[in-house]
């Protein structure tokens, strides 16, 4: 078990690493986070009079 | 020659990989990445419900996903102590920033009543958070700037959705961006129920007074305008400041039920002249060729402080104080961060601001160097730290130097300041932006020019439509800018790639 954790921990920080370095991070929220945002948010009906 | 847009898509602006800085550079950027994603984590535990559900509700909040996009943007380039100042800054900002958005969702009464709510006093605009100083029992929190200016700086399609709305509604189509971004909000719903009473401003641009207006209509919390003097270096003004000061302060205890306490302000001030104080330092370094302070980030974090903080954000002291000795340092060891500069420019007038980064890139592309933009000068007023009168009419002076009230509609002279401050950060280049929704100030565009061909100085003017990037877009602002370099600086690029592409669609 302890073992385990420790590979667990150990491999964080290269992944973190690889996620850095490939822009995974930004990647992920341009093209995978903002489209779904976007239709979220167009769906909504607001009363936009004055 | 360098290639380095190569390492980005067309269109989005999205990076393929991260920057190459050299082993140590890259690992300490790697380092402040990971401090950011710590940042963001304690951000989303703050309130994990109601942040997720504010994600959803409105939409300016999806803009906040660029946050670390937005970073990478602005230490571009960056090397050696230039980074690690930049980075020390730039947390405190994000820090600032998330606890604010949390507190706009942990108090929202749209997702359920909450006791909370009522712990803040919401600023319009502008408005100075050093007015809450003496209810420590209460938080400023600003109601505009987090839907709009910020979010821009992440997000250049936040803006155009809700100015759009405001223009469909048939209202004036030529106001002035942040104002009609503002307006946008309202009309469309969409600033958080939050807050036990609200500070309104005034402004004097066309445009801004109507938002005003519309958010009164729409924000069910009790306002109040705080009437401040435009013309502030007349000193029979000041009575009527003091008197103004004393008025909102009696309007949050009226609304609040909170007394305020004097003990209490005054250790706030205390903070607010340290940030000052520390201000005037990074001055001193960005003068010198070992300036570790340059670009975007330095005028940012001033901007940020005054902003929002005004002495009541104790890390922002901190992180200027780290940033400080990590600039001591690399002056002692005549250590040149900014080693591809060729020019030194103040900018000065109303900036893109979805174009954040513009500094970075001129440095980059043209090796220009900007140690000093107008943010900078906004406030800086000491404030007395024993005598209350003193202290609040300090306040209002602080706040007449606010950036907008100073430069672009407090009087001509202040916007024609730019040739001093050329001078004592050793510009000899001179950028003026030509917003062209900011009207008070491009009255006096023939006056600058004029100026400029007295003075023998090298001026640029730069367009932008503040918070729209569909009119003048990223590059047509890089397009006018190289234009000048090539023209008349008669320069070639550092990195031709970087002269001319695509990032239309991007964040
Ligand atoms: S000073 Fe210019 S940018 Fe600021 S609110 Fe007025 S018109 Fe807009």
């Amino acid at each position: 078990m302890k073992k385990k954790l420790l590979i667990g921990a150990l491999s964080v920080v290269p992944l973190s690493m690889l996620i850095y370095w490939f822009n995974l991070d930004n990647k992920l929220l341009y093209y995978g986070v903002r489209p779904i945002l976007n239709k979220v948010y167009n769906s909504y009906q607001r009363n936009v009079s004055l | 020659m360098a290639d380095e847009r190569k390492r980005f898509y067309k269109g989005s602006g999205i990076a393929k990989h991260r920057e190459w800085r050299g082993l140590k550079d890259t690992f300490y950027d790697y380092l402040q990445w990971v401090v950011n994603l710590g940042i963001l984590a304690q951000f989303a535990a703050k309130s994990p419900v109601r942040i997720v559900k504010g994600l959803f509700e409105y939409r300016w909040f999806g803009g906040y996903i660029g946050a670390l996009h937005m970073t990478d943007k602005c230490t571009a380039g960056l090397r050696g102590p230039a980074l690690r100042t930049a980075h020390i800054q730039m947390h405190a900002i994000m820090k600032g920033t998330t606890g604010m958005l949390a507190d706009s969702m942990i108090g929202d009464r749209r997702f359920g009543d909450t006791d909370a709510a009522d712990k803040f006093v919401m600023l319009e605009q502008t408005m100075c958070p050093e007015i809450v100083a003496g209810f420590p029992n209460l938080k400023a929190l600003p109601l505009e700037v987090l839907q709009g200016l910020l979010g821009t700086y992440m997000d250049q399609n936040l803006a155009p959705f809700y100015m759009d709305i405001m223009e469909n509604v048939g209202l004036p189509a030529d106001s002035c961006r942040l104002s009609a971004n503002a307006a946008g909000v309202a009309i469309n719903d969409d600033y958080p129920e939050v807050g036990a009473c609200l500070i309104t401003n005034n402004m004097p641009c066309d445009s801004s007074t109507m938002n005003s207006q519309l958010i009164e209509r729409r924000i069910k919390i009790p306002t109040t305008v705080a009437g401040i003097p435009m013309r502030w270096e007349d000193e029979s003004t000041d009575r009527y400041a003091l008197a103004q000061m004393k008025e909102v302060i009696k309007f949050i205890e009226d609304t609040t039920g909170e007394k305020f306490d004097e003990k209490a302000f005054f250790k706030v001030m205390k903070q607010h002249n340290k940030e000052v104080r520390n201000e005037f330092e990074v001055w001193e370094y960005a003068k010198t060729p070992y300036t570790a302070f340059g670009n975007v980030i330095s005028p940012l974090f001033h901007a940020f402080y005054f902003t929002f903080s005004g002495g009541s954000m104790p890390y922002i002291d901190k992180a200027a104080k780290k940033a400080l000795k990590v600039a001591e340092k690399a002056y002692k060891n005549k250590t040149v961060s900014f080693d591809k500069a060729r020019h030194r420019m103040i900018t000065w007038g109303g900036p893109g601001c979805y174009f954040v980064d513009f500094n970075t890139w001129a440095y980059n592309c043209w090796g220009v160097l900007v140690p000093a933009q107008m943010d900078m000068f906004s406030g800086n007023v000491i404030i007395s730290e024993d005598d209350l009168d003193d202290a609040l009419l300090g306040i209002a002076h602080n706040y007449e130097r606010g950036v907008m009230r100073r430069h672009l509609t407090g009087g001509y002279q202040h916007l024609l300041e730019v040739w001093d401050e050329a001078e004592k950060f050793n510009c000899d280049m001179v950028l003026v932006y030509d917003d062209i929704t900011c009207k008070g100030a491009m009255g006096l565009a023939g006056v600058v020019n004029d100026q400029a061909k007295d003075k023998n100085k090298h001026l640029v003017w730069v367009q932008n439509d503040m918070f729209d990037h569909r009119t003048i877009s990223r590059n047509e602002m890089r397009r006018q800018f190289s234009e000048y370099m090539t023209a008349v600086m008669q320069e070639e690029p550092l990195d031709e790639s970087l002269v001319d592409f695509d990032d239309y669609e991007g964040w």
